[in-house]
């Protein structure tokens, strides 16, 4: 009885948080397909009654979203490439590896991951101005893997620390040298690590602003944040329906990482640093 | 272990992630959308040649006009074959009217125009910083109040050597065409001509015609204050109608609230500006003093503080979309707001299509805003920029962004017989450009931000009921002139 009273609370209360988390995305991607007269009605319609892709065929001709989600997706995937690569190394060395100046460097590391990024934008522009990287995706590229490294490389360091040390030994014993332990031991073992760290960093590639929006200046460079943002108007009707179809395609890496990585997701926060 | 399935998605999902990688690395500059849509309009007859002969294009009809001065008054013959300017400003409107003036303006003059846009809540720091450091942009099409700051600071430059050299000038130019209080306002700074109208703003005073013209409402308004109802222009004569139709003073009201408008943290202090002027005040002198702390202010404010009784319980909290919704569903028989009220009203959905009447703001002298062009002074193309500023300002091009929500600052174009017709509310917006003296921000330069914030918090503090509107205003003169004499500039 007891337990069935528990079962029924805790199901409200997921239900509750899931209507809480869900509604904005519902109401986005109704937004998206209602015509231009419905979306601005008082009472609301919560179901659409009318539909239209007018929105999606006015953001793709007149907005360029297919060029905006494809710059986008190939700086938050090159940035998620060079991350983890760089990070799933330099993880492996700081977790097996005892040298003098261990704790500075990780600490150091650390303590470059607390400084406020809006800091960084004016140096960031006055050197790539002197550098021609201004304006270019390989800048931005750049700085978004400079800003996740400290991150990852946090990461990564827990995940290798729950590696038991017998494993590396056993290794060692039947003639593995580092890079055989690396690639063939940990490596593999430090799969759900990798996929929690890329989805960070390519979510954190994938909605920044700020810096996209000081370092980048023409339409062919604007990613999905910058290009979301100029549809807001003052003075005159935001164009709501634009709006909610371009920020519908814009969930669709998000919704479609977390469903196709959920069994690494899970188990990589219950395995590394990420777990209380 | 994988299985046959799982190794084959994953080889599927590696491959296609691999050809997006491709595709994007290919997606390279497209510059000329434009260009593509300029053709489908007007048609060039020949290729600049860099060589000065003549560039024949064929200039589209708009709203019934057949545009003709298409080279600027025979003074493009494609001789800057070769040369790039880059125009920066806020995305949206502004951005499309020139992106679609540039196809012609390239076609003409030979050169490349490229448009740079920025977000609406960050335009300002991103141009700004550019300017200071980058000097990548030629041009800018910004509001007023910044060019002008951008003037004080040498950022921008005086157009007039340009104007003044007959070889480079379009015998079209015609400066006297602009409405003199535009050209004055937006234009002028120390003596000095920095910009060239681009986008004029007023406030328009919008009404509820049906209501305004029911025989019914008329009687009962006169039975009730022995006055006729009548569109209001003056602050005593909007009063009384916005009592009228006020439900919780008048339960007969058809309509809930007398008064609405936007009064946010961003735009509540308009209410107030609406009316400084129409009783002979101003908001800073010609010294940069201020110039609201007497009794044009404060009866200004007096009447802003009146105006509250009439307004949504929660007008304090109204943006750009939630005012113009509450109007569009019928709540309200009155509105002051930028012109761009009009496509809400009559848009599909609204409740008011078609019943909206509009009018010059009662007392007179509406707010303005508007935004200028101008040349940077950083440019290496100098006569170029100056060519594309004149070319887009032109009386012809001034319809072309008409399309795009960009009014006409030149008198002749709102004495044009088919705009007149298709545009209605021109006349009074002509009216109110032409008797508008404040300018919705400031024109102080560097600080025009900080003094907007200033006049917010105690225009919010007044229509709240926190504060006395007198000792609002000697607050606002303190911190006005702290402000002021803390960025040091000097008199123009």
């Amino acid at each position: 009885m007891k337990k069935n009273t528990e079962k029924t609370v805790v199901s409200i209360l997921l239900g509750l948080f899931a209507l809480y988390f869900l509604f904005p995305i519902y109401w986005t991607l109704t937004t998206s397909i209602k015509p231009k007269g419905s979306i601005i009605k008082l009472p609301p319609e919560w179901f659409p009654h009318r539909f239209t892709w007018s929105n999606y065929a006015e953001v793709f001709s007149q907005n360029h979203i297919g060029r905006v989600f494809l710059n986008s997706l190939l700086v938050a995937s090159a940035t998620t490439a060079v991350t983890v690569l760089v990070t799933a190394l330099g993880g492996y060395g700081f977790s097996r590896f005892r040298f003098s100046g261990r704790n500075l460097w990780i600490y150091t590391t650390i303590v470059v991951r607390m400084i406020p990024g809006l800091l960084l934008i004016i140096p960031y522009y006055l050197m790539f101005q002197k550098a021609g990287l201004l304006d270019s995706l390989t800048g931005l590229v750049i700085v978004y893997v400079t800003a996740a490294i400290p991150l990852a490389i946090y990461l990564f360091i827990g995940f290798y620390n729950e590696m038991p040390a017998e494993i590396f030994e056993s290794a060692r014993i039947d003639g593995c040298s580092e890079y055989g332990t690396f690639l063939r031991i940990a490596l593999p073992l430090v799969v759900p690590g990798i996929v929690v760290t890329s989805i960070l960093v390519f979510m954190g590639a994938w909605n920044e602003f700020s810096l996209s929006l000081i370092l980048t200046f023409s339409d062919d460079k604007k990613l999905l944040p910058l290009a979301i943002s100029s549809l807001v108007q003052t003075q005159k009707d935001t164009p709501l329906g634009t709006l909610a179809a371009a920020g519908t395609l814009a969930m669709l890496p998000a919704i479609a990482l977390s469903l196709t990585t959920q069994k690494y997701i899970v188990d990589g926060f219950t395995a590394g640093a990420v777990k209380g | 272990m994988l299985n046959a399935n799982q190794k084959k998605t994953r080889a599927v999902l590696g491959m296609g992630f691999a050809a997006v990688l491709v595709l994007s690395g290919c997606s390279g500059g497209n510059n000329n959308d434009n260009a593509a849509s300029a053709g489908a309009s007007g048609s060039a007859s020949a290729s600049p040649s860099g060589t000065g002969s003549a560039v024949q294009v064929d200039g589209p009809t708009v709203y019934g006009i057949k545009l003709q001065d298409m080279d600027a008054g025979g003074t493009l013959k494609g001789q800057y074959k070769g040369q790039k300017i880059v125009v920066a400003t806020m995305a949206g409107d502004t951005e499309k009217a020139l992106k679609d003036a540039a196809p012609y303006f390239e076609k003409v003059s030979g050169a490349t125009v490229e448009v740079q846009s920025f977000p609406a809540e960050s335009y300002m720091e991103k141009i700004q910083l550019d300017l200071q450091t980058n000097h990548s942009f030629d041009s800018v099409v910004m509001p007023v109040a910044l060019i002008h700051g951008y003037a004080e600071g040498g950022l921008v430059q005086d157009l007039k050597p340009y104007i003044d050299n007959k070889d480079l000038v379009s015998p079209n130019l015609d400066l006297d065409d602009f409405i003199p209080s535009l050209l004055d306002i937006y234009g002028n700074y120390k003596s000095k001509l920095v910009a060239l109208p681009y986008k004029p703003d007023a406030q328009i005073f919008f009404y509820r015609k049906d209501l305004f013209e029911d025989p019914k409402l008329q009687a009962s308004f006169k039975a009730k204050t022995g006055h006729d109802l009548k569109v209001p222009e003056t602050p005593d004569e909007m009063a009384e109608a916005a009592a009228f139709f006020t439900k919780s003073l008048n339960p007969d009201s058809p309509v809930t609230y007398g008064y609405s408008t936007m009064a946010d943290n961003t735009s509540s202090r308009w209410i107030w500006t609406n009316r400084l002027a129409a009783f002979g005040g101003k908001d800073v002198d010609k010294d940069f003093k201020p110039a609201f702390n007497n009794e044009a202010g404060l009866k200004a404010l007096q009447f802003a503080k009146q105006l509250t009784q009439y307004a949504p319980k929660e007008l304090l909290t109204l943006g750009w979309d939630e005012a113009n919704t509450l109007f569009a569903n019928g709540e309200a028989a009155m509105m002051e707001q930028w012109p761009g009220l009009m496509q809400t009203v009559e848009a599909d959905g609204s409740k008011v299509k078609g019943k909206v009447g509009y009018a010059v703001t009662p007392g007179g002298a509406p707010t303005m805003g508007g935004w200028s062009i101008a040349m940077t002074s950083s440019t290496k193309n100098a006569d170029l920029t100056y060519k594309f500023i004149e070319y887009v300002t032109s009386k012809d091009m001034e319809v072309l962004k008409i399309q795009d929500k960009m009014d006409p600052t030149r008198t002749s174009n709102y004495m044009r017989p088919e705009l007149q017709q298709q545009f209605p509310m021109y006349q009074t917006l002509l009216d109110s450009l032409t008797k508008g003296k404040i300018m919705a921000d400031p024109d102080v330069p560097y600080v025009s931000p900080k003094l907007d914030d200033i006049m917010e918090q105690a225009v919010q503090s007044v229509l709240r009921g926190e504060l006395d509107p007198q000792k609002a205003l000697g607050i606002m003169e303190k911190s006005f002139n702290e402000e002021i004499q803390g960025a040091s500039i000097t008199a123009g």
